[in-house]
């Protein structure tokens, strides 16, 4: 079968079939019924090849079939693909069609597994090389493929950039407005305040900048992770403790990093052997199911409405942003969070060079990955 | 007497001679050595090249010969969710397959995680029966020599993703059918022994350490084996068979990412950045023993690149490109060179010839003695993160756009 071009336009015809009508009578689905049977530790590995082989011998027409198989469980999955990917490459060489139509129908179609989709994508893309590229310049809301097309446009846009800075900022902003990756979204604000257009990276991707602080309190043992110091027991911003060189209290510090991180080594100081906590409230319009994305230089403790969502007690831990992420739910009106970060003692023999790093980065998105921005009412501190 | 069972007794099990092969991580010998003579000293990116082919992804594996196959490992996309295991013909650079999986699920996007070269830091392994390839997603799989999967494993799955913050290196070892793999990160750490035909795990062993990135050594100790693991300030040896720690020593440094070495009986075991180079006696370990230490060096071990033994000089690589030439058997420091630029390679040797890759993918090529005794300096004009292989009268360098074989 030669593909149709027309099909590229990526019109899902109104009468196709599903992807995997044909499974239930498919004889081959006892092979396929062998790859799902694998698991851990190996199982049923033996018995897959054989089935992989069955599949491969079955040629091109049962590729629809494995597709519409493929499972969330990683080790099912890879069997399956294995299995794709051989009929795919020996069709080729052997030049026999491949179901062009009918896995591109399963491209277009967004409520499939997005790994499949892609996995589609790349045998088609094989037969119909620019498959790839159509399907980038229509998908900025994919979830899939949405990050590539958002990066094609932002390559489209850039080759553009000279001649019709306007056109480019127009492209810029579509990106910007769908993206959901949080390097694409520093980028895109970055090319576009280079077009004089103004955006908010970090609103758009939930980042909370405003916050109270209070520390350093003592750790010289790297126990203070597990020791609960009085703002984790209650907090109250008009109180004072002792902490490691004399009295603290709460105090503002806003982020002014271009990330939205809490550097404490600015908000606090350069303390080795320390423990800090920042505290900071949200404004909710409604009950809401969120998802925090944290990170902390060295280890991070995170409390939504005196809950504990996030422990990763690893001292020398580094911050990369969105490393640990937990389902929370925000009420409506005013929600609390506190967060703690340690500082491990430095070495014995510690290199001349600046202070090792002590920060943190939060962030809120909704379930699809998009930023929430709430308003923050950080109650002033003592004076 | 003594001689005698230094000679026979105790040796790497990873040193079993195969001529022109490289068939894992600091190939034949597990030493960064081949045996073959004849390897091309001078090239540049058009001379000695016999050919060169475009890679289809990201990653610093260092590529594995075996008879007609050149076989490496990479990942690809944006998130880096598409692993490959590659094998390209060794006369012809030909791609012979290309053998793709799905990543486990990450903890998180691999944009703001970034190992520098994606997924495909470990290098593959094979006895020429299976090749055993570890990728950083926490996946473990089997294939046969022509690229058909045997059996795959999600380590991510099975045991927890992996946590280490610059991601996993540390490669599959294979001996005597069992694939060993050391996984140090900030979860619980393990050594897992798998059959390498099956992949149905032998044992797996707990192990007290922090995020780390040395491979693991199989050596033979009074005719056992044991495997040999670096990390978080110790040396830790295991029953091969069983997975029982037979014996352990203390004196290193926390991080652990060169490779150890053992040749005529010595153990060579070094960590850092800044820490000592370790020379253990192993005819002196048992299993209810601790080995002997030889000497200790001060304290300039590097953080990534792993040293190699010529004669008696026993050359420590830096981070740098800085060279540090000890006197294998006291430690003594017999002189000091800026060889190359910064770099992450771990540098081979054939033929008492020493091959030095800077990351700029320019290549030191150097004679150890008693002074610092330069060939040459062979620019590739390409990047090169990953250590190269000495097989079949060639170089296989893999860059960060192109694999090559340099030979004449």
């Amino acid at each position: 079968m030669k593909l149709n071009l027309a099909v590229l336009a990526l019109v899902v015809p109104a009468t196709s079939l599903p992807v995997g009508h044909t499974m239930a009578a498919d004889p081959h689905d006892e092979a396929i019924q062998h790859l799902l049977a694998t698991g851990s530790d190996a199982a049923g590995a033996d018995k897959a090849q054989k089935a992989v082989d069955a599949l491969v011998a079955a040629g091109p027409k049962v590729l629809p079939a494995i597709l519409a198989a493929v499972p969330d469980d990683v080790v099912k999955a890879n069997w399956l693909r294995v299995a794709f990917t051989r009929i795919v490459y020996e069709a080729i060489r052997e030049k026999k069609p491949i179901p062009a139509d009918e896995l591109l129908s399963f491209v277009n179609d967004k409520t499939k597994p997005g790994r499949s989709r892609r996995l589609a994508l790349e045998a088609v893309e094989k037969v119909a090389p620019g498959t790839t590229a159509k399907v980038n310049d229509g998908g900025l809301d994919d979830p899939e493929f949405g990050a590539d097309a958002v990066a094609a446009r932002m390559d489209k846009a850039a080759a553009l950039q000279k001649a019709d800075p306007a056109a480019a900022a127009k492209l810029y902003r579509e990106a910007f407005d769908a993206a959901r990756d949080f390097n694409q979204c520093l980028a895109l604000a970055q090319r576009l305040k280079a077009l004089d257009v103004s955006v908010d990276p970090l609103a758009r991707l939930g980042v909370v900048r405003d916050w109270l602080v209070v520390g350093p309190f003592d750790d010289p043992d790297e126990k203070g992770y597990a020791t609960a110091f009085p703002p984790e027991k209650a907090i109250d911003l008009t109180a004072t403790y002792a902490g490691k060189d004399g009295k603290l209290a709460w105090k503002s510090f806003t982020s002014e990093a271009p990330d939205g991180r809490i550097d404490l080594l600015k908000a606090i100081g350069p303390h080795d052997a320390a423990v800090a906590y920042a505290y900071t409230v949200v404004n909710c319009p409604k009950d809401q199911e969120v998802e925090l994305r944290a990170s902390g230089d060295d280890n991070l403790a995170v409390w939504v409405n005196g809950t504990k969502v996030i422990d990763h007690p690893t001292y020398r831990s580094h911050l990369r942003i969105d490393w640990h992420r937990a389902k929370a739910k925000l009420k409506a009106g005013e929600n609390r969070i506190l967060v703690k970060v340690c500082q491990c003692p430095a070495p014995k023999e510690k290199a001349p060079g600046p202070p090792a790093k002590w920060e943190f980065h939060l962030r809120v998105v909704d379930p699809e990955g998009r930023g929430v921005s709430l308003p923050v009412a950080v109650p002033a501190p003592k004076k | 007497m003594r001689f005698l069972s230094i000679l026979f007794l105790t040796f790497a099990l990873t040193t079993v001679a195969l001529a022109g092969e490289w068939p894992q991580w600091r190939g034949p010998t597990g030493d960064g050595r081949s045996d073959e003579k004849a390897f091309p000293t001078t090239w540049s990116d058009t001379e000695n090249v016999k050919w060169k082919v475009p890679l289809p992804g990201a990653g610093n594996s260092t590529p594995i010969v075996w008879k007609d196959k050149v076989i490496l490992t990479a990942s690809t996309g944006r998130e880096h969710t598409t692993l490959h295991v590659l094998c390209y013909d060794r006369a012809t650079g030909k791609q012979q397959w290309d053998t793709t999986f799905f990543a486990s699920p990450a903890p998180a996007p691999f944009s703001q995680f970034p190992p520098q070269r994606g997924h495909a830091a470990p290098s593959a392994a094979t006895d020429g029966k299976v090749v055993v390839a570890l990728f950083g997603s926490g996946d473990l799989v089997g294939l046969d020599l022509d690229g058909r999967l045997k059996w795959f494993r999600s380590l991510a799955t099975e045991y927890g993703p992996f946590r280490n913050e610059y991601g996993v290196s540390s490669s599959p070892v294979l001996h005597d059918g069992t694939a060993f793999v050391q996984i140090d990160h900030d979860a619980e750490s393990y050594l897992l022994a798998v059959d390498a035909a099956t992949g149905k795990t032998r044992w797996r062993t707990m192990r007290a350490a922090e995020d780390n990135w040395a491979t693991p050594l199989v050596v033979d100790v009074g005719g056992k084996p044991q495997v040999v693991c670096l990390g978080t300030k110790k040396a830790t040896a295991y029953d091969a068979a069983s997975g029982k720690e037979v014996w352990t020593l203390d004196g290193f440094e926390r991080l652990c990412s060169v490779t150890p070495f053992v040749r005529d009986n010595v153990l060579y075991a070094t960590s850092g950045p800044r820490g000592e180079v370790v020379a253990i006696d192993l005819s002196t370990a048992s299993e209810d023993k601790t080995p002997k230490v030889m000497w200790r060096s001060k304290k300039i071990g590097p953080f990534i690149p792993s040293p190699v033994l010529v004669g008696k000089f026993l050359l420590i690589p830096d981070d740098q490109g800085t060279v540090t030439c000890l006197d294998a058997a006291t430690g003594k420091e017999l002189w000091k060179e800026r060889a190359g630029g910064r770099a992450r390679p771990s540098p081979v040797v054939a033929d008492d010839v020493v091959y030095l890759i800077g990351l700029d993918g320019t290549t030191t090529v150097f004679k150890a003695g008693t002074e610092f005794d330069p060939v040459a300096k062979n620019k590739l004009g390409e990047d090169v993160a990953a250590s190269p292989a000495l097989a079949h009268g060639c170089l296989f360098i893999r860059g960060d756009k192109h694999l090559w074989c340099i030979g004449k």
